[in-house]
């Protein structure tokens, strides 16, 4: 094996077992670690042991945790603290003007990743920091298709798009019709599309440059959610976003 | 790393867990130059390496060097200890900060360190220190906070060597205080005009597991007036963790 493939295949191990553990903070003991990473025992045993004493992982009794290290490095990340430190001010407004659920995220290869998040009238459409969602099923994803340069958006909607609820929108015509209308009004709307009952609105965050940043949504249980008042809030948030932005360049 | 690890890392894992170190260490962002100085390891290979994380999104390329990337980002916001004493600290912050408007921090011990897992900004700009962000445990009230019930002797006797023996025997006789009070102070022995006040937060068989902190200006932030209710917030989450193992 030739050293190239010896680096990847550990670091491919390294990322199996960090990506083991879900979003729900469940310790996983080792023999759970090595079925959900595919790995036989001996080997996560051995990585397990180096990660723990190097903070990558926490060991408790006999189940293992993310650890410290991760936190820490993570928090280093500079696009999704600075966006974030930027855009509070702008998250609490909208926020307080909608009542809803106010998530912020930034493209990642076909997701949105969140950056940041306030809570509104309930925790429906709540995404925990770090957390990922699909572009096709979500507001702020659609956001992401129709303003994106970077990714191959024809090929994601004629590949196989998976269904999160019944009202997902998985025929690529509609979708086409829908990221029209997306770039017409600066606003993405997605009804149940990604957990039932639960509705949202979102718009496009440009850097000064003009290129797509992230995605602002405001999110909420379906009944009770006014997206006539929503839409206009979203859309003058993001703007005042991206705004912000270009004046602190 | 090099010194801690007793030399050049070999195995692969040590080599990335080696490289991760130094990004850590640059506050994020560094060279690929810089990561072979400061690990030991041959540029070209660091070179291979580098581009192993690039493709694995823990790494990203930034201004001719390297920075941390979004997995990093992502796997980090699921880390148990921050995710566990943020969900118990949040209400207790939310009344500290109501009741003194001033900077607030829970950090946990990372080695000679207090490492910030929550944060709340208070009066004081720049804020002297945030989530994700460590600050010295023998100069600040967090970690005199955890120093004082610390059971790790290991760490403690290291952090008492490096001190001369006035500046030992000082940090001895705080920590007693410490002991008796359950609050530490920060006289602006960490950042200019910055005074900060501790409380430790205890595991059920009395281990500390973590400090919270509030901090202002000396000039009108009065520590007899904080210890109190920095007292009461760590007693309440010490509380509210013993409530969530159980």
């Amino acid at each position: 094996m030739s050293r190239d493939t010896d680096a990847v295949s550990v670091l491919d191990r390294m990322t199996a077992i960090f990506e083991a553990f879900d979003e729900n903070d469940r310790g996983l003991r080792i023999s759970e670690l090595a079925v959900r990473a595919d790995l036989p025992k001996s080997t996560v045993s051995r990585l397990v042991s180096t990660l723990v004493r190097q903070h990558y992982l926490e060991r408790d009794g006999q189940v293992i945790h993310l650890g410290l290290r991760l936190f820490e490095l993570g928090q280093l990340a500079r696009e999704p603290r600075e966006l974030r430190g930027t855009a509070l001010p702008v998250i609490s407004d909208l926020r307080n003007t909608t009542g809803e659920t106010v998530s912020l995220a930034i493209p990642d290869g076909h997701d949105m990743v969140c950056i940041a998040t306030m809570r509104g009238r309930t925790s429906a459409g709540l995404t925990r920091i770090g957390g990922r969602v699909p572009a096709h099923a979500t507001a702020l994803g659609k956001t992401m298709l129709a303003f994106s340069e970077e990714i191959d958006v024809e090929a994601l909607l004629s590949s196989a798009l998976p269904a999160r609820t019944p009202q997902t929108v998985v025929d690529p015509a509609r979708l086409r019709r829908q990221l029209a209308d997306i770039r017409r009004h600066g606003v993405a709307t997605e009804v149940g599309e990604f957990a039932a009952d639960v509705s949202s609105v979102a718009s496009p965050v440009f850097s000064p440059s003009g290129t797509l940043l992230a995605a602002l949504s405001v999110s909420g249980p379906s009944d009770g959610f006014d997206h006539a008042r929503s839409a206009p809030a979203v859309r003058a948030a993001a703007l005042a976003l991206t705004r912000r932005l270009g004046s602190s360049e | 790393m090099r010194s801690a690890q007793g030399g050049v890392p070999v195995s692969v894992l040590d080599r990335i867990i080696a490289i991760l170190e130094i990004v850590r260490e640059s506050h994020g962002s560094t060279t690929i130059t810089q990561l072979a100085l400061a690990t030991g390891i041959p540029k070209s290979t660091v070179s291979r390496l580098v581009a192993d994380l690039v493709r694995k999104r823990y790494l990203i390329r930034s201004d001719g060097g390297v920075a941390i990337g979004l997995r990093l980002f992502e796997l980090g916001a699921r880390a148990s200890t921050p995710r566990r004493l943020g969900a118990a600290a949040l209400p207790v912050l939310a009344e500290l900060f109501k009741a003194t408007g001033e900077h607030i921090n829970v950090a946990v011990q990372e080695g000679h360190d207090m490492l910030s897992v929550i944060s709340v900004r208070g009066r004081l700009r720049p804020a002297p220190s945030r989530a994700g962000v460590r600050v010295p445990s023998v100069t600040t009230a967090l970690g005199k906070a955890v120093l004082a019930f610390t059971a790790d002797e290991s760490t403690l006797r290291d952090i008492m060597t490096d001190l001369d023996p006035p500046a030992r025997q000082t940090l001895e006789r705080e920590l007693a205080g410490v002991r008796a009070s359950a609050v530490a102070v920060d006289r602006c022995e960490t950042f200019p005009g910055v005074i900060g006040v501790a409380s430790p937060i205890l595991s059920p068989d009395g281990c500390p597991v973590a400090a919270i902190s509030v901090a202002g200006p000396v000039v009108d932030m009065d520590p007899g007036r904080m210890a109190p209710l920095v007292r009461h917030a760590a007693l309440v989450l010490t509380h509210r963790l013993a409530l969530q193992v159980a």
